[in-house]
């Protein structure tokens, strides 16, 4: 379903000079698949999920990336997010004065639009709206106030997988989900991941721990390390890294 | 001089760092509060006679000061040009100031220590002028500089214990002594007065003279074209990191005069240059008129810092004297990624009007502007910045603080403007205002001018009073209440303090304590 | 900071002196007479007079075409049965008045107040025709909001109302001002007795063959209260100018406004607030955006008197430049002689945040419509203060302005 070919990228900041971060990624997620990518700090981790839903700032300089066989690099944004390809950001951004639902809603439509669809109805939506807060615990009074605008750590997250539930992608790219979540929380958002798992979907699950994937069980794991993948296997590889820390197993596999 | 002018003289009082003996320092402040006419330490006058232009200002005049200073045709044709264009001008009246109609025929536009251009070392500098440099509150080392040129300073002990400032020392309308020419001269940093300089140096003042703030800039700066009398001329060259910081230590003394100094410096690629200038005058009941004018060039990868502790003679606490402080700096960061900051701590002067500004010309290039203004008694300033973005990814940063007190007005004014061409310019502001007493009074005229969808610019303004909870809390601790309004007012000015050079910080924190004096209660 | 060499009054154009003839045809009073002669003068402002340095309308009024132009808009139109409308000339159009509502028409105004301070009012007080004044007296409470309507087709129009709110009394009042041509200006003077409230609401469109005025004062009696929010579209120069005075403490202003400034549009927002009593309070956001060839101007000024201690004013404009080759001017200003206050500002201007704008097309919404609902939410802030249907209709016109093909 997704192929990274030796992907070389840049971020480019506004007041310096570019810097290679993803030094030569190649990565393979077939159908139906979860894979975790697991790595330090600054291993290029969020650089890959960046890379891979065309944010300003990176410039690919070398390989490929293709979704079913397209290329995605050449798309805009709102073109892979059609595609099916969303990302539940690490820091959910603010939006004041854009209600949860307004925003949904206007998403829902133009992914369906993009795709040719029809428009989903509004008794339908607010139906399938209200199954999925109750999935995640998600107080529906929440849903009419500004996108995450003072909203804690964990309500955004959650809100990040309702918005997953209402938009049903087909790939998903979780960036440190379980960040700021607390173990309540995570469980919560685990399952409404886990509701969406299917033969049809696949996963990448971004992570710097292991608990998360004590929650959402990857089929495999991936080592990320200064921006190439430098180990992969199954589950295991990840508790291996839990007991003997990224250092040990990035030097075995150097 | 008549005698008469010199019963004006206020006892001086030493409140430099280590003037005398640091331990001093307290008792000294002690036994001079509780002197009424002291607040204004260095509004003595020195008895020195003097020559002076004929007064008032004509073609006569222009061609005076220009015969005295032995200039050469092509600069008195500059003067005489702008002096033509400044009788078409009006005085501008935007600002929040009042003042009544300055007369400017009712000045004398030159005066200078008798035989003045001729001192060849500091040795000739008559002892009166030796003392009155010695007795203005200027930074202990500078005053140990200027007096150690008979002797000690320069020896190279002395000089590795103390960070060196070389000085330029502007009395009335010349330079009197500029002290480690030699030395900085090995550096190939050429540090004179500008007099010397269109000698010495013609090609460098004709290229970058008036390229920064044209000869028709202002009616202020037009004055000074035509006029202008002494000032500092200052070229670092190329790649050269100046070895010590350089300042002009600006001195108004003669009755009925204007100063009108005239200042260039220039920044030739990848050098730094960090320049202080302090301002003092004698206290007196007319209002003297001072327009300066300042230009920066900074090229490529250049940077200019330059620091401004201004204390003319603000008048006394009824508004009678004091200076008309009328002054045109602008900087030009004409090369990519130069630099140019300018940090003021302004306390003096009965009206301050100056913009120190950035032409942000050089692509990459940062303006920066830090200022605390004062104002206290009758004062009126109306100081603030233009920054100006040309190229782009330029960046500008602005940080103005305003204390008010006593019957006086405060204003920041500046403006903001982003052209064109300035993809991705950048500026922060943060004006804050500070009211002490009931009867001051404290604005905030920002002007804000955008041309490019992708820059980010930012405005933030605050007035407030200074706080009775924090007040009685420090006074619960023992501070009585001018030690405490200090304290506060410390506390509100910190962040540009810090910009200031060592030297001048404690200086500048100390002349913001006495101005304040008797604004509580 | 405007050039000192230029004189003040530039020599008298032939659209001033059309004005002065204009005011020939008048009745002669003598508050008309003071503001003329003080006209003729200063002339039109221009942009060496400090407050009109970004809106030069001696020279936007050179050259205006009256062209055949499509019908103005009407946004209130379903709203308001107690309505009054003014063409370009002749007398006011009456619709149904609500009770408690007195209307008189006089011939003769109260003076025109302070020239230099707003010099376009003291214009219109000289040239205001039909009645020299409007006059609406309001004693009871009204649910349906009074309409003033004013549609300038062609020559333009002068246009003064006054408006007084007895003790207590709420009232809405909804100002449209719509220009095809020509120079029209109008002036409105509310006076809000004790504890009175007015909710005003100002609409200013016109096309860039108009120069438009929408002059108010707004006196606040004790413990009063004014709601007033505007949204301007601009013409080829729309001043929506706006002078309250807190007249007699415990007052409070909200002042808020958007404005859209389009291709070949000049939109100038200009308010200036008197804080003259204690224990006031202001609350202004204005909120702007500009494409392509068109400029927003905002100026605000909170002016707070020695006397005016606890004062409580804060300023908050902000604008999005949507394309290059818009144009954004503001001078947020603060003028203050009372030490006991609080009082702040804030400005920003610049782009749509390039992080909110990739979260909302990683959700799949294209980049258009990811702008457009950045920047109606950004707008939207500034309607937060109006009654909800008002709102509505201004997020819908703002929406329409935004959807818009450039």
């Amino acid at each position: 379903m997704l192929e990274l070919t030796n992907l070389h990228a840049s971020v480019v900041p506004e007041d310096g000079p570019a810097r290679e971060i993803l030094k030569g990624v190649s990565l393979s997620v077939p159908k139906g698949e979860v894979h975790a990518v697991m790595g330090p700090n600054g291993s290029g981790k969020s650089t890959l999920s960046y890379v891979l839903t065309g944010r300003n700032g990176y410039d690919v300089t070398d390989g490929a990336a293709t979704f079913d066989g397209d290329d995605l690099l050449s798309l805009e944004p709102e073109a892979r997010a059609a595609k099916g390809v969303f990302l539940s950001f690490q820091y959910p951004l603010e939006i004041a004065g854009v209600p949860v639902l307004t925003f949904v809603r206007a998403a829902l439509n133009a992914q369906h639009k993009a795709r040719g669809e029809p428009e989903v109805s509004a008794p339908d939506f607010l139906r399938k709206s209200r199954e999925a807060a109750a999935k995640l615990k998600i107080d529906p009074d929440m849903l009419k106030r500004p996108l995450n605008v003072g909203f804690s750590g964990g309500e955004k997250k959650r809100l990040e997988i309702f918005q997953m539930l209402m938009l049903a992608p087909r790939f998903m790219i979780l960036d440190e989900t379980d960040s700021g979540l607390d173990i309540d929380a995570l469980k919560v958002v685990a399952e409404g991941v886990n509701a969406l798992r299917s033969p049809e979907r696949s996963m990448l699950v971004i992570t710097h721990y292991q608990r998360l994937l004590d929650y959402i069980k990857p089929d495999k794991v991936h080592v990320l390390s200064a921006g190439r993948i430098v180990a992969s296997g199954g589950p295991d590889l990840a508790l291996r890294l839990e007991k003997e820390g990224y250092d040990g197993v990035i030097e075995e596999a150097a | 001089m008549p005698a008469d002018d010199v019963t004006k003289q206020a006892r001086p009082r030493d409140r430099s760092p280590g003037g005398a003996k640091a331990g001093i320092d307290a008792g000294t402040v002690a036994a001079a509060r509780a002197l009424e006419s002291d607040k204004y330490a260095e509004g003595f006058f020195t008895d020195i006679e003097q020559e002076m232009a004929p007064k008032g200002l004509n073609e006569d005049t222009v061609r005076f000061i220009s015969a005295k200073k032995e200039e050469p045709e092509w600069l008195l044709q500059w003067r005489l040009e702008a002096f033509e264009r400044w009788k078409q001008m009006e005085e501008p009246s935007w600002a929040l100031i009042s003042y009544p109609p300055i007369d400017y025929q009712d000045a004398y536009y030159y005066a200078a220590p008798k035989n003045a251009a001729k001192y060849k070392s500091i040795d000739e500098v008559p002892q009166e002028i030796l003392d009155t440099y010695a007795k203005l509150g200027i930074p202990l080392k500078e005053q140990e500089v200027l007096l150690g040129v008979e002797g000690a300073v320069e020896t190279a002990a002395a000089a590795r214990e103390t960070p060196r400032v070389a000085v330029d020392a502007v009395f009335d309308s010349i330079s009197v002594a500029t002290t480690f020419k030699a030395e900085l001269a090995k550096a190939g940093v050429i540090f004179m007065s500008i007099s010397e300089a269109v000698r010495e140096h013609p090609e460098l003042v004709k290229q970058y003279l008036g390229s920064v703030v044209p000869v028709t800039d202002n009616f202020f700066a037009t004055l000074n074209s035509a006029v202008f009398s002494d000032g500092t001329f200052v070229y670092i060259p190329k790649g050269v990191r100046c070895p010590m910081e350089l300042s002009t230590y600006f001195r108004m003394n003669a009755k009925g005069t204007g100063q009108f100094e005239r200042t260039l410096i220039i920044a030739d690629e990848g050098s730094y240059v960090s320049y202080l200038e302090g301002c003092t005058a004698p206290m007196r009941d007319e209002n003297q008129l001072h327009a300066a004018v300042v230009e920066l060039v900074a090229l490529g990868d250049a940077e200019i810092k330059y620091s401004t502790v201004q204390n003319w003679w603000p008048g006394d606490a009824e508004g009678k004297g004091g200076i008309y402080n009328f002054v045109t700096k602008r900087g030009d960061c004409r090369g990519p990624r130069s630099k140019i900051s300018w940090t003021q701590v302004e306390t003096g002067s009965a009206i301050t009007w100056k913009y120190p500004s950035c032409i942000l010309r050089g692509d990459d290039s940062q303006g920066e502007f830090y200022s605390i203004a004062v104002t206290n008694g009758r004062q009126q300033a109306d100081t603030g910045t233009k920054m100006i973005h040309l190229g782009k990814n330029t960046r500008s940063r602005i940080i103005s603080k305003g204390i008010s007190a006593g019957g006086s007005n405060n204003t920041y004014r500046g403006l903001v403007s982003v052209h064109p061409r300035a993809a991705k310019a950048r500026n922060f502001t943060q004006c804050d205002s500070l009211l002490i007493g009931h009867t001051a009074g404290a604005h905030t005229v920002p002007y804000v001018e955008n041309r490019r969808s992708d820059a980010q610019l930012e405005h933030e303004a605050t007035t407030t009073k200074l706080s009775d909870d924090q007040l009685f809390y420090a006074r619960q601790r023992g501070l009585d209440e001018e030690a405490a309004v200090a304290l506060l007012v410390n506390g509100f000015v910190r962040d540009v303090i810090q910009k200031l050079p060592m030297e001048f910080a404690v200086e500048a924190q100390k002349l913001l304590e006495v101005s304040l004096e008797g604004s509580v209660g | 900071m405007a050039s000192s060499r230029a004189s003040l009054h530039p020599p008298r154009s032939a659209e001033e002196q059309a004005l002065i003839e204009r005011y020939a045809h008048l009745p002669a009073d003598a508050s008309r007479r003071a503001a003329i002669e003080a006209f003729e003068k200063t002339g039109l402002p221009h942009r060496r007079v400090e407050g009109w340095r970004w809106s030069d309308v001696r020279a936007a009024v050179r050259g205006l075409e009256c062209k055949t132009v499509a019908e103005p808009p009407d946004p209130f139109h379903s709203q308001a049965e107690g309505s009054l409308y003014f063409y370009d000339d002749g007398l006011p159009s009456r619709g149904r008045i609500a009770a408690g509502v007195k209307i008189d028409e006089l011939a003769i105004g109260a003076g025109s107040g302070d020239v230099a301070a707003m010099p376009l009012a003291a214009l219109t007080a000289a040239l205001a025709s039909g009645p020299a004044v409007t006059s609406l007296d309001i004693s009871s409470d009204t649910v349906e909001p009074i309409r003033l309507h004013f549609d300038s087709r062609c020559d333009g129009q002068f246009r003064r109302v006054e408006i007084t709110l007895r003790k207590g009394v709420t009232a809405r009042v909804l100002e449209s001002h719509v220009a095809g041509a020509g120079f029209s200006s109008v002036l409105v003077d509310y006076r809000l007795e004790a504890d009175a409230t007015l909710h005003r609401v100002v609409y200013q469109a016109g096309a860039d063959t108009a120069v438009q005025a929408a002059n108010a004062r707004v006196w606040l009696g004790h413990g009063a209260r004014l709601v007033q929010t505007a949204l301007g579209f601009g013409a080829k120069l729309a001043r929506i100018e706006t002078r309250v005075t807190h007249g007699a403490g415990a007052s409070e202003a909200i002042l808020n406004g958007a404005y859209l400034a389009g291709k070949g549009r000049h939109v100038d927002f200009t308010s200036h607030v008197g804080h003259d009593m204690p224990g006031c309070v202001t609350r202004q956001i204005v909120k702007g955006a500009a494409r392509a060839g068109g400029r927003g101007v905002f100026q605000g000024k909170f002016l707070v008197a020695r006397d005016a201690q606890k004062t409580d004013a804060n300023m908050e404009h902000h604008a999005l430049l949507l394309e290059d080759g818009a144009e954004v001017n503001a001078k947020p200003e603060l003028e203050i002689y009372a030490d006991d206050v609080q009082c702040a500002h804030g400005n920003t201007a610049g782009a749509i945040d390039e992080d909110a704008l990739f979260y909302i097309r990683q959700r799949g919404v294209p980049e258009r419509e990811a702008r457009a609902m950045l920047t109606e939410s950004f707008i939207n802030e500034a309607f937060g203060a109006a009654d909800p249907a008002i709102a509505d209709i201004l997020t819908a016109e703002a929406r329409q302005w935004l959807l818009a093909p450039q």
